[in-house]
């Protein structure tokens, strides 16, 4: 009885930290139903200059779909852009998962010379910033005439170390007996990696999936740098843009671009979690 | 394993879901575009073209003939045949049309007849000139007459007083002589009879230098209102002097209605003109010439001093004609009478009888005089004093007033002192009271005579416009002299100038006004200087006589009376005789103005010309058997005339002239005009297509004044090509140079400040890609026609895409998308 009562205090407890963490997706879902006229006179001491403070609140006035068809209808770009992210992020995706699962499995299943370099190597590329990065990466893409193009952005990404740190751990965690049985079967090492690395390590190449498609998609900093074309600029740029004559638009537009992370989240959580706790295992 | 399923089924889920969203997502992705694409607006662009910018001038119009030509004749002939149809082809000398002859015939012999007619009463209005010239020319001429009769009575007037005179002093030295009157006594006496005497003479040089300058003054004033009034209307001469004459009559009608002088009566109805004026007056002194000579029969002595003032006289006429040339004519027919004086007395001796009546007349007169006198005599403002009528002539006229001052002083001699009496019948009652004798009468009646005329005197002056007289006149004659200003010429005509005409009246007379004062302070110095010689002589004899106490005594009164009446008779026909001399000078003058313009005579010389050039066209039409020809080769464009009707006056036939050649007339719309000047080439093609003339010059270019807006341009036409009437089209193409700039006119717009600007589609990079948005350039159209502008550089390079058609309305900033 005892216990009961304190775990409903500390479900009281939390509860205020998880109001205020789900307060931005309320927000930003409430303003959906939201006319343009009402959010308007909400946000425009903030973003238009009147007096006054910003106000809020969670239940329209009056309640419209108008935002969202007009998003829907009217607005060509927005599902350009929406196209643009959806095309870098399956594109570094992809690219990840080609590049980053034999690299992984060659570092946590070989014994090669220099091999713990390299495993350092990844780690310390790893904790680099993207600020650190981007001149080098810039002056790279120049001379390689993939400035302004989407391959720019996809490429660097793909060749990106953290994924392959959260596959090495999973790869690294497969038991050798299981191989050596694969071996004795008379399994090569490509068929081993095929048929026993990928399927046993297939939770972390989902989990660095995972993780790797909520960064990407909410990238900002690379396409902001190496893009010129508007054409060519994913959803993530778009939503800046949007000021207060285009509220509704944006906020529609916001949670739009919530939906997919949400769904991708839904499916992969343990894959996720996994994926956080692999990161965070210690060697 | 449960868990794996459940795993899966989840994963399942998640799949379609992902999958749904993506299809959703998909589909939106093309409605939109498609709803996108149904709002951006098709557009064609074009760009600048390096071109000319031609305008074409195009109108059409009808061939016409350059000059036209009426045909005309005369008036109110009958039309038997028209021989012509309105559109036909004539050529020179083909008959037109056909007049009646036989109507023909009669209108010349009416025009011959009115012509004589004409000529008739040409001639008499000639004739009748000329007796109007001998009719002016007998008025000078009489007037001129009447003038030197005038002159010649006065003198023998004159001349008469003169001897009268004479007589009486010999008759009044005889007596004394006969009485035994001391030789001292009597040259004392002498003596003062003579200053006497020298003092009259000034007295009368005094008042004849008055009256001519009086006259001067007249005349002075008459000449500047008279050039005064030419200057505002030349014609109004004539007029002008006639109404001075009639105003003169008014006054002298004034004069008679006067109560103070009924006796004027008698007078004025012989007074009518100066001229018989004159006559009346030396009349007059006919007759107190002959009523004074039967007193001064026995005396004589003194008639050298008498024919020295009558030459005294003379020169003081000829100082008169020193003065006035036109007097000189009546001076001399004054000298010339003055040897034939006993003769024209004579002659004059026909006029006594009349006079004589006259006298009677004015006898009959004197009572009422006197009463008169007396009701005026009861209004202080005339007589403040003396309420004697005498008195009241006195204030009138100086020369009457002394007179009648002197008749109390002899009153006073005899011992009689009646002031208060009426003069006429005071002076009878004295004199009879003096003596009983019936000379009594005969000496009152030409005292009281002197009386009257010095009145007539003064008012005809008055009637003259002097002011010097009436100056210190009574009421009465104040308003007579107002009188004869209202209904003078200068107020009747010019009324807005008369204050100007009475100011250079005014200016004149003050010019002369001291003259007058002198000359007036001269006749009273004169005249009181006379008075005192006569009074200190008149004295003396009083003591005189009173010394010796002959029992003669009132016989020598008697004679020194008679010396005395005759003295001022004497002096009186003096100022009679300048009078006449200066009122025959404006009978002279007054005949002499010209009569008014006649130009009847010219004007009908002047009608005559007319009517013969009117014959001469009928005898020619005649000549012509009535027949009326073509002058030139034409087209009848219209007929006024109708068979069998008569001709009116004006064009009877109108011929396009062909023989000056066809015009080409087009109408063209202002906007067009500048585009077209004089020697531009121009083509004109035939309304029916088959005649094309190019490079014809174009003749003039002027604006319709019939239509607002239009302008007309005519061409000339070459002989032999277009026909009279044809209709034809004109087209001009005028080329502009080169411009760099040139946007067809649909890519040209105006916004609401009537600024020109032009769109041009250029290429964006938005999110949906390479975009094409409208943006404004305005611009400055150097040129345009209908289908092309001309830019001013600078607004726009020739690489821009230019709007040039939308299917949807465009602003700045629309999207825009190319047609295909």
């Amino acid at each position: 009885m005892k216990k009961k009562v304190i775990h409903i205090l500390i479900f009281a407890v939390l509860c205020v930290p998880a109001a205020i963490i789900c307060y931005p997706v309320l927000f930003a879902i409430s303003g959906v139903f939201m006319s343009q006229y009402e959010l308007k006179q909400y946000l425009e001491p903030v973003l238009g200059g009147a007096d006054g403070m910003a106000r809020w609140s969670m239940i329209p006035q009056i309640p419209t779909l108008e935002p969202l068809v007009k998003l829907l209808i009217d607005s060509p770009q927005f599902f350009v852009m929406f196209w643009n992210s959806v095309k870098l992020t399956v594109g570094i995706l992809a690219g990840q998962v080609l590049v980053g699962v034999p690299a992984a499995w060659g570092l946590a299943r070989f014994s090669f010379p220099g091999q713990r370099f390299f495993y350092t190597l990844y780690l310390i590329l790893m904790l680099m910033p993207f600020q650190v990065l981007m001149l080098p990466e810039y002056i790279v893409l120049d001379r390689l005439k993939l400035l302004d193009t989407h391959a720019g952005i996809i490429l660097p990404a793909v060749f990106s170390t953290f994924p392959v740190f959260i596959m090495y751990r999973f790869f690294h965690g497969i038991p050798e007996a299981v191989l050596e049985a694969a071996r004795i079967d008379g399994a090569g090492n490509f068929q081993v990696f095929v048929w026993i690395g990928i399927p046993l390590g297939s939770a972390g190449i989902a989990s660095a999936v995972i993780l790797g498609f909520l960064e990407y998609w909410n990238m900002i900093e690379q396409p902001m740098t190496y893009l010129k074309t508007k054409s060519l600029w994913p959803l993530s740029l778009y939503l800046p843009e949007i000021g207060l004559e285009e509220a509704a638009t944006g906020f529609t537009a916001a949670v739009m671009m919530l939906i997919p992370a949400l769904l991708v989240f839904l499916g992969g959580q343990e894959y996720l979690e996994q994926g956080i706790a692999a990161a965070a295992v210690k060697e | 394993m449960k868990n794996k399923e459940v795993n899966g089924l989840k994963k399942k889920r998640l799949v379609s879901m992902v999958t749904i969203f993506l299809v959703l997502m998909l589909l939106f992705t093309g409605l939109s575009r498609a709803a996108d694409a149904a709002g951006i607006a098709n557009v064609s662009v074009g760009r600048p073209q390096n071109m000319m910018i031609s305008h074409e001038v195009r109108g059409t119009g009808k061939v016409q003939q350059n000059q036209e030509c009426a045909v005309v004749t005369e008036a109110d002939q009958r039309v038997t045949s028209i021989l012509v149809n309105e559109g036909e082809q004539v050529e020179k000398g083909d008959v037109l049309f056909e007049v009646d002859t036989k109507l023909l015939d009669e209108k010349i012999l009416y025009q011959k007849q009115e012509m004589k007619k004409l000529e008739l009463q040409k001639g008499d209005a000639d004739s009748q000139k000329s007796v109007r010239a001998q009719q002016k020319a007998n008025e000078q001429a009489q007037a001129a007459e009447n003038s030197a009769l005038a002159s010649g009575r006065a003198g023998t007037a004159l001349s008469h007083a003169k001897s009268n005179l004479s007589d009486a002093k010999k008759a009044l030295s005889d007596y004394r002589k006969k009485a035994g009157v001391s030789q001292e006594e009597s040259a004392a006496e002498e003596e003062l009879t003579k200053i006497c005497e020298e003092r009259a003479e000034d007295y009368i040089e005094a008042q004849q230098v008055l009256k001519t300058l009086e006259w001067r003054i007249e005349k002075a004033v008459d000449d500047a209102l008279t050039l005064a009034k030419q200057g505002i209307s030349a014609g109004l001469t004539a007029n002008n002097s006639v109404k001075t004459q009639a105003a003169e009559d008014i006054i002298i009608e004034d004069m008679e209605n006067e109560p103070q002088m009924p006796v004027a009566e008698s007078f004025s109805s012989g007074v009518e003109s100066a001229n018989t004026e004159a006559e009346a007056y030396s009349d007059i002194q006919d007759i107190t010439i002959n009523e004074v000579m039967p007193i001064g029969d026995d005396s004589g002595s003194l008639a050298d001093s008498l024919t020295g003032a009558g030459s005294e006289m003379n020169s003081s006429t000829d100082i008169l004609a020193g003065i006035t040339p036109q007097t000189n004519s009546s001076a001399n027919g004054l000298e010339g009478t003055a040897p034939e004086t006993d003769g024209s007395a004579n002659s004059l001796a026909g006029i006594v009888p009349e006079t004589d009546s006259s006298i009677n007349d004015f006898v009959g007169v004197i009572p009422e005089t006197d009463s008169g006198a007396n009701d005026v005599a009861g209004s202080p403002e005339i007589n403040s004093g003396t309420g004697n009528s005498a008195e009241m002539n006195t204030e009138t006229d100086d020369t009457s007033g002394n007179l009648i001052e002197i008749d109390p002083e002899d009153n006073h001699l005899t011992g009689v002192n009646n002031v208060t009496d009426p003069a006429g019948s005071g002076q009878g009652g004295s004199n009879s009271e003096i003596e009983g004798t019936e000379n009594n009468g005969s000496d009152t009646y030409p005292e009281e005579q002197d009386i009257i005329l010095d009145e007539i005197v003064s008012s005809t002056e008055s009637g003259m416009g002097t002011d010097l007289l009436t100056e210190g006149n009574s009421n009465g004659k104040k308003e007579t002299e107002k009188e004869s200003q209202s209904p003078g010429s200068e107020q009747t005509f010019t009324p807005p100038t008369q204050e100007k005409l009475e100011e250079i009246e005014k200016k004149v007379r003050d010019s002369y006004a001291s003259q007058l004062e002198t000359a007036r302070k001269n006749v009273s110095d004169t005249l009181a200087a006379k008075q005192k010689a006569e009074q200190a002589l008149a004295v003396y004899q009083q003591e005189a006589m009173a010394a010796r106490k002959t029992k003669n005594a009132e016989e020598e009164q008697q004679l020194i009376l008679a010396v005395k009446s005759a003295q001022e008779a004497y002096e009186n026909a003096a100022i009679a005789a300048n009078e006449a001399a200066v009122t025959g000078n404006r009978g002279i003058q007054t005949a002499g103005i010209p009569d008014a313009s006649d130009s009847t005579a010219d004007i009908y010389e002047l009608t005559y010309e007319q009517m013969e050039l009117a014959l001469s066209k009928l005898e020619e039409l005649k000549k012509q058997n009535g027949k009326v020809k073509a002058p030139v080769d034409g087209i009848v464009t219209k007929i006024n005339i109708t068979a069998g009707e008569k001709t009116v006056d004006g064009t009877a036939v109108l011929l396009a002239d062909l023989g000056k050649g066809l015009r080409f007339t087009a109408q063209i719309t202002q906007d067009q005009e500048k585009y077209v000047g004089r020697g531009d080439l121009v083509t004109l093609k035939s309304g029916d297509g088959k005649t094309t003339l190019e490079e014809l010059a174009v003749d003039s270019v002027t604006d319709d004044m019939e239509n607002e807006g239009v302008c007309l341009i005519t061409v000339q036409v070459p002989e032999n090509t277009l026909e009279m009437g044809e209709s034809a089209t004109l087209t001009l193409v005028k080329k502009s140079e080169v411009y760099p700039v040139c946007v067809p006119l649909s890519a040209l717009h105006l916004d609401e400040r009537n600024q020109a600007y032009v769109l041009i589609a250029q290429e964006v990079q938005s999110i949906l890609g390479t975009e094409r948005v409208a943006y404004k350039v305005p611009v400055t159209v150097a040129e345009k026609n209908e289908t092309y502008a001309a830019l001013v550089q600078g607004g726009i390079s020739s690489d821009q895409e230019i709007i040039v058609s939308s299917d949807k309305a465009l602003s700045e900033g629309s999207r825009v998308r190319l047609k295909e």
